[in-house]
């Protein structure tokens, strides 16, 4: 019997260690710079403040994470401007980035109540991509040069994008006069491999990804303008900030602070050179003398 | 899921025992799906779309017919086999005159069970770019968008239960027509 308790004791003590009080819960979604971003804030909020935080990875969408931050389920994630684009509330279509950036600051705070910081530097947008081959054999640079072969190429792009409203297929369709071969949706993790092995010809890539340079992979210019901005943000319940003041300037280290160059190499070091999440931000917080 | 998950994937294992009514968990537990995980290791060898999701799944299916024809098989009452044995029936004759007829119903419990498991796992393959059903819940969730998760879920559903009721049909004439020959 007495083997039995210690058991259960340790359970209900990191049960009620999980179940909110003073921790922070921090969300990331699939992809590398999502994760890196929420061990930064995880490692800045547990040096500078009294509280301690936990971070929750790969939830698979980012309508998720809103939903995960109005249960209460989270109190902390990174969002994109173009996330307005997704349903969440009536918007203007538009691609200036200012302008994306004020809807989704405004709309969030009165449809949702989160605030959504000032941005982290960096944007991450959808980007065609293809094999630095193909860019040779057909002299593409830009979408526009891609609409005289795009019958005969196969496009994958991410589990959303074709659905998507404002900036998904049809609207891309419209937009640059054009659709391909056919499309093929998998998750946004595949799609590097997926054009590298020549099981599609281009793809929908997101700009930030490390392993556009590692397959070696030609990003195309989005030459008229159609892709929204995507700067990402922190983006917090207006309810922790009011109950855990200190939180504010801990969120606020990191605004500014990247570039797309800046992140991408962060993300390799995960993607590439296999290294851990947590070990990536941290280390960099200590280069930066942030963790003191 | 990509590589860099990997290394997650225990890690989130031994955070949920902690919190078992938390809804994150079960979002964790999509991205972190096995299924999942297993059809994007196939990617390098088999490439996107059907193949690979068809060879997955034919290895989940696997199990749990084997399991269940295995207990079918064992559950023969040892004195039919015997007797068998001793009215002179070698072992095929055993096999498709005895054992495989009383072990039909747990058998075909298993496929059925099985066809079930496997129309709703096929939902996941829309991450290997396989497309189907699934194609209209993933991205539903992706863009916010209840009517498509919903139409996408519903019409997986009513595809397994029709599936399942088939079978089930199938089964009782089966049935019928071996236990109608056994007893001529």
């Amino acid at each position: 019997m007495k083997k039995s308790i210690l058991p259960l004791g340790a359970v209900l003590v990191f049960a009620a260690g999980c179940g909110g009080g003073d921790t922070i819960e921090i969300g990331a979604q699939t992809y590398t710079e999502t994760k890196i971003i929420a061990y930064m804030n995880e490692a800045l909020i547990e040096a500078h403040t009294d509280l301690s935080a936990d971070v929750t990875p790969d939830i698979s969408a980012s309508p998720m994470v809103i939903s995960a931050l109005e249960e209460d389920e989270l109190d902390i994630g990174l969002l994109y401007s173009g996330e307005v684009f997704n349903n969440h509330f009536e918007v203007e279509e538009t691609n200036d980035p200012d302008a994306v950036l004020q809807m989704a600051k405004e709309g969030f705070d009165e449809h949702f109540n989160f605030r959504w910081f000032d941005p982290l530097g960096f944007e991450n947008t959808y980007i065609m991509t293809v094999r630095a081959e193909l860019a040779d054999e057909y002299g593409l640079e830009t979408v526009s040069d891609v609409e005289a072969v795009a019958d005969e190429l196969s496009l994958g792009v991410d589990t959303t994008w074709l659905e998507r409203d404002v900036d998904g297929y049809q609207s891309f369709v419209d937009h640059y006069g054009f659709s391909f071969a056919n499309t093929n949706s998998m998750d946004i993790n595949l799609v590097y491999s997926a054009v590298a092995n020549e099981e599609v010809d281009i793809v929908l890539a997101y700009s930030t990804d490390p392993r556009l340079i590692e397959y070696d992979l030609v990003t195309l210019e989005d030459d008229q303008q159609f892709f929204p901005p995507f700067d990402a943000s922190i983006v917090a319940k207006n309810e922790t900030l009011e109950e855990y003041p200190e939180l504010e300037e801990v969120l606020n280290t990191l605004t500014g602070m990247f570039d797309e160059q800046a992140i991408t190499e962060l993300s390799y070091e995960v993607d590439i050179n296999n290294r851990s999440e947590r070990d990536v931000a941290r280390e960099y917080l200590e280069e930066q003398g942030l963790l003191d | 899921m990509c590589r860099d998950s990997d290394s997650n994937y225990s890690k989130s294992t031994a955070t949920y025992q902690g919190v078992t009514d938390d809804h994150v968990y079960d979002r964790k537990c999509f991205s972190n799906h096995p299924n999942h995980r297993l059809i994007s290791l196939l990617l390098p060898l088999f490439g996107i779309g059907m193949r690979p999701a068809i060879f997955a799944l034919f290895l989940y299916s696997l199990l749990p017919l084997l399991r269940n024809t295995y207990a079918g098989i064992q559950s023969v009452d040892e004195h039919v086999v015997i007797a068998a044995k001793g009215m002179g029936f070698n072992t095929f004759q055993r096999l498709y005159k005895i054992e495989l007829p009383i072990a039909f119903p747990y058998i075909m419990s298993g496929i059925r069970l099985t066809t079930v498991y496997i129309i709703s796992w096929t939902t996941l393959a829309a991450l290997i770019g396989a497309g189907g059903l699934g194609d209209f819940i993933v991205s539903g969730i992706g863009i916010n968008n209840t009517y498509l998760i919903v139409t996408g879920a519903i019409a997986a559903i009513v595809l397994a239960l029709i599936t399942d009721l088939i079978l089930g049909k199938l089964e009782n004439r089966t049935y019928k027509k071996s236990k109608a020959i056994n007893a001529n």
